[in-house]
């Protein structure tokens, strides 16, 4: 008699199973939302970066909630947050890292930098020098970063949320056009209300309320989340009316510089995400009008030159000429 | 079945179909047909996913290579002037060729495109019946298959070009291409109604488009085999048994509609010179043909001079066939004897006719082909198609009075070939003649005599042959025994050795009445041989085989083939030399048929007559349409669906009425937008038009299909909505 050898049961693989990325979006924005109060169209938009995987520049005051914001998200996707503040002696090797020479194994090994982390909120981005300036933002840009022959890649998901303070005007080193377009999104966090400035004093209590927060996704949601962001759906009408805005960003007067084709991507990806963020599997008009001026107006260069004005004058001025443009260009209806 | 499974049957089906219009059409040789068949078959056991001989680079190299020497091959024949059969065999190697190398779907596609051109090079080789056949299967197939292989293109490139990064893709591919449930029996069925619904209508339009005649384009439109049974020759030196062919060969219409009243002899190619078993023609001096109106006349009526009336007196009398004639090895026309005037097909924009008849000396004309040549003259060659034509015979003949009374004519130079004896003719088949005619005096008696004297003979198809004598003397003193064209000869130069002149006569006597169309088919072993007499200035027919030669065919069998071959007429009539006549012909019938119906009387008689039928026809027509009913209902809830910018309307009627109500949409305003402000102002329409807003954003932008009703009815609350100022009044 030939024994039968037991059936081995069917394993699933729980990595396997199918990620739904729309209800994984949902659970962050309500993580990040129960701690940055009265800011969910800023946490939405942060959720969006992340599912178009871009990064973020957070231009305001200090104590508005932008560190909190960048915790709350970091421990929500379950990684590591690092936080680097930036000042004029900060060294390109302060943030990427640096080869130290170790002398049991008689050879150089890579001590990472606090770049290598998901989340990195990079404090006060204009107060460093344009050197130190550009190799955060290289490394953006590339997902990688090189030291002497080596070459790192860093973590994925990999978000950078930058701030600047858009007041101050001595000591600072204002960001060029160019380093500019490496971010998807430019935000404002704005005070909160009164209602929601008082819940912010009051619920501050012993315990931080961002150590309490749980990871609500793991990077095979992220990697859904993405994914499934690239496949949103765009209607033809919907890109000519953003190809029509973009072609007015460069024929407007007041503008030297109009959106280049990189912004136009960006403005797309952005768009994209926060349809996705919204629960939809296809843009809407609404999704690229609300993402225009996150997406294009720190992009812009006015003509007229702004170099002596502070951050802010600058900005209001090109939020000022996007929103001119987008009253004038039809929307597809 | 699954996807993948369901794609391939299609697709070999559709491939078989259109191999099936070249192999039926004798272009190709019975080898090729047979290999091309197996070898393409067997390529459907071998999958190159899971033979890996099939993807190894040898293999893809070897095929390349054979397909280079196949296609030098090829151009080498072409060259020797064989173009059309040595590209049709070049397909073949193709398609086998592809299916043998169904890596991707694109090498799918090139068999498809090799077996159009299949059924495009059938088109011009195979003017059967069956071509209709494998036609109309390769519409249905043609259709299935494209379908699935434009689905399993969309899924396969489309999908992985999009997400090329992502391995999950590829899994899901093959899943769905082993999938069980995408296509099924409903969708097989389902597309052949389609198909055949685009065929019928194509067919609809065949009939409908006005068309240039026969011969437009091409002289030589149709081409088939030469056919075996007549011949415009004769030599009675063979031996064996003589088979018969029950092919048809020649259809004749009649006006009236009924078969003649005796059996026809339809006249081919008569022969004046006799040499030992062989008849031959010598004569060259054209005989006269006469154009008038139309009508071509011959004969007597060629010479004589002609006026409206005396040639409407002649058709009057004479006997009008109407004659479809399949490809014969020679140009000859038939026609009843005595043939009087011919009617050709002419070319409907006015050019020259495509065939031309000319005369090879004796009364019988010849249609043959004018063929253009490069530098712009006409050669006349010989028809190598068939050919549609109307002959008006005269079969009443002289009277028997007349023959009876006539007297030896005198031979002149004209009438001499006639009597020639060959001078090595053995003496004892003379003095046979003499001695049968000894007490008859004039032509027609002796021609009499002799028929009656040779009744004893028999007829036999079941040759025998003694090489020591003389064909004719080995029939009438040894074998005593023959077919027709022994009982012919004989006839022939027994009564030119007592001075009467005759000719023998090839052409085709008697064919079967086909009760389904209403015309006479005459087969090639209807393929006679008769005597001609000169009589009093005419040429009179004389048969001397003996009758009942001919063995009948009964029962379902003939009935049967008579409706094949009543089919196969139709096909020629209707489809391959369909013109604006026959436009004419069935728009008139469709026409007296109308005005019949229109008339209540001759309605009700009809229904009276064919209740039966008509209650069937209703009673199917119903019982599909029940059918129909019954399987749309199966197929859930049937909302009408609207997706992109067809939801555009209901949206802008919305819009327009919140326009009317004050709030007027900026070029920059999104619909979401002018919802959150109508919102904002409480307009009592603003639920109703903020779910309007989801429902079209979800059509245009998600192309997301939304029932018409639920757009419809938003659309509505919207614009009913009571004016604001009404409504707070109304509240308050």
């Amino acid at each position: 008699m030939t024994p039968v050898s037991p059936v081995p049961p069917i394993s699933v693989d729980p990595q396997e199973r199918p990620r739904d990325a729309r209800a994984a979006l949902a659970r962050l924005e309500t993580a990040v939302t129960r701690v940055v109060h009265g800011k969910p169209a800023v946490v939405r938009l942060a959720v969006a970066a992340l599912a178009a995987r871009g990064h973020i520049l957070i231009e305001d005051v200090p104590g508005v909630g932008k560190t909190t914001m960048a915790r709350a998200l970091a421990r929500a996707l379950g990684g590591t947050f690092r936080r680097i503040q930036f000042t004029s002696d900060l060294l390109p090797s302060d943030i990427l890292g640096v080869s130290i020479f170790n002398q049991e194994t008689a050879r150089f090994e890579f001590r990472r930098g606090p770049i290598f982390a998901n989340v990195v909120l990079a404090d006060e981005i204009n107060r460093t020098t344009p050197r130190t300036q550009s190799s955060l933002l290289e490394a953006m840009s590339e997902g990688r970063v090189s030291i002497d022959t080596h070459t790192h890649e860093l973590d994925q998901p990999f978000m950078v949320i930058a701030t600047q303070n858009p007041l101050e005007h001595f000591g600072t080193y204002p960001l060029p056009e160019s380093q500019m377009d490496r971010f998807l999104l430019r935000l404002r966090m704005g005070y909160p209300s009164p209602a929601d400035e008082r819940r912010v004093v009051t619920a501050a209590q012993l315990e931080d309320p961002v150590e309490a927060i749980e990871p609500v996704v793991d990077a095979a949601d992220v990697a859904a989340i993405q994914t499934a962001c690239a496949r949103v759906r765009v209607e033809d009408a919907l890109l000519d009316y953003a190809q029509r805005l973009v072609a007015a960003t460069r024929e407007s007067p007041f503008l030297a510089l109009g959106v280049s084709p990189r912004g136009f991507q960006g403005w797309y990806r952005a768009g994209k995400a926060r349809a996705l963020v919204a629960g939809r599997d296809y843009a809407v008009p609404d999704d690229f009008k609300e993402t225009a001026i996150p997406a294009l107006a720190h992009r812009l260069v006015l003509s007229g030159g702004s170099a002596g004005e502070p951050l802010g004058r600058a900005r209001e001025e090109a939020e000022r000429v996007m929103n001119e443009l987008l009253e004038r260009i039809p929307v597809p209806a | 079945m699954r996807f993948s499974a369901i794609h391939k049957a299609t697709s070999y089906l559709m491939v078989l179909a259109a191999f099936a219009t070249l192999a039926l059409s004798h272009e190709l040789s019975p080898p090729v047909v047979i290999g091309t068949f197996v070898i393409a078959l067997g390529s459907y056991f071998f999958e190159p996913a899971r033979h890996a001989v099939l993807r190894a680079r040898g293999w893809s190299t070897t095929w390349n290579a054979l397909t280079l020497a196949v296609f030098a091959w090829t151009l080498l024949e072409a060259i020797r002037g064989e173009l059309l059969s040595s590209g049709v065999r070049f397909l073949c190697f193709l398609l086998v060729n592809k299916l043998w190398n169904r890596k991707s779907s694109r090498d799918y596609l090139q068999a498809y495109v090799v077996s159009f051109l299949m059924l495009v090079a059938g088109a011009a080789l195979n003017n059967d019946l069956a071509y209709a056949g494998c036609f109309l299967a390769y519409v249905v197939f043609a259709t299935w298959t494209l379908t699935l292989f434009h689905l399993r293109r969309e899924m396969e490139e489309n999908y992985l070009i999009k997400h090329s990064d992502d391995g999950a893709e590829r899994v899901e591919v093959e899943r769905i291409l082993n999938s069980r449930r995408i296509v099924g029996w409903s969708f097989l069925g389902a597309t052949s109604l389609v198909s055949i619904g685009v065929f019928i209508c194509a067919a609809l339009t065949f009939f409908l488009i006005p068309r240039f005649g026969f011969g437009f384009f091409a002289t030589h439109s149709r081409r088939g085999g030469l056919t075996v049974g007549f011949s415009d020759r004769v030599d009675l030196d063979a031996y064996g048994r003589v088979k018969d062919n029950p092919q048809v060969i020649m259809r004749i219409e009649f006006p009236t509609g009924t078969p003649p009243e005796q059996p026809l002899h339809l006249r081919g190619v008569a022969f004046d010179r006799y040499e030992h078993g062989r008849w031959s023609r010598t004569i060259s001096d054209n005989a006269q043909l006469r154009s008038w109106s139309g009508y071509t006349f011959v004969g007597h009526a060629a010479i004589e001079r002609l006026s409206g009336a005396r040639v409407r007196a002649l058709l009057d009398h004479a006997v009008e066939q109407r004659i479809y004639l399949d490809p014969l090895d020679t140009s000859v026309l038939f026609g009843a004897a005595t043939a009087i005037a011919y009617q050709m097909p002419q070319n409907a924009v006015g050019g020259p006719a495509p065939v031309a008849l000319v005369t090879h000396g004796s009364d019988e004309p010849y249609a043959m082909e004018r063929r253009y040549s490069r530098n712009f003259t006409t050669d006349l060659v010989e028809r190598k198609n068939g050919l549609r034509y109307t002959v008006f015979s005269d079969l009443s003949g002289p009277d028997p009075r007349t023959l009876a009374a006539a007297e030896d004519v005198d031979i002149d130079e004209e009438l001499a070939p006639y009597i020639a004896v060959p001078h090595d003719l053995p003496p004892r088949i003379a003095e046979l003649a003499r001695s049968i005619t000894a007490k008859k005096s004039g032509p027609w008696q002796k021609a009499e005599a002799i028929r009656d004297y040779l009744q004893r003979y028999k007829y036999t198809l079941d040759l025998k042959r003694d090489e020591r004598y003389e064909p004719l003397e080995d029939f009438l003193f040894v074998q005593r025994a023959g077919h027709c064209e022994y009982f012919a000869s004989a006839m022939a130069v027994m009564l030119r050795t007592v001075g009467v002149p005759t000719r023998s006569v090839n052409g085709f006597y008697g064919g079967e009445w086909n009760s389904f169309g209403h015309y006479l088919a005459v087969r090639q072993g209807d393929a006679h041989s008769w005597v001609e007499i000169y009589i009093g200035g005419h040429w009179v027919t004389v048969d001397p085989t003996p009758p009942g030669a001919a063995v009948p065919v009964g029962g379902a069998w003939t009935t049967l083939r008579q409706m094949l071959d009543n089919i196969e007429l139709a096909w020629f009539k209707y489809v391959i030399e369909y013109d604006l006549g026959k436009q004419v012909e069935i728009a008139r019938s469709v026409g007296r048929w109308a005005q019949f119906a229109s008339k209540r009387d001759a309605l009700d008689r009809l229904v009276r007559r064919h209740a039966v039928q008509v209650g069937g026809g209703v009673a199917l027509i119903f019982g599909a349409w029940m059918l129909l009913a019954a399987w749309r209902r199966r197929r859930v809830p049937q909302v009408r669906l609207r997706r992109g910018a067809e939801a555009l309307s209901a949206f802008h009627r919305a819009v327009r009425a919140l326009e009317r109500r004050g709030f007027t949409r900026t070029p920059g305003e999104t619909g979401r937008e002018l919802a959150t402000r109508v919102r904002a102002a409480s307009d009592p329409g603003a639920d109703s038009f903020g779910q309007l807003v989801d429902l079209y954003y979800a059509a245009r932008f998600g192309a997301i299909p939304v029932a018409a009703g639920d757009l419809e009815r938003l659309a509505q609350e919207v614009i009913r909505a009571p004016k604001l100022e009404q409504h707070r009044a109304r509240a308050a």
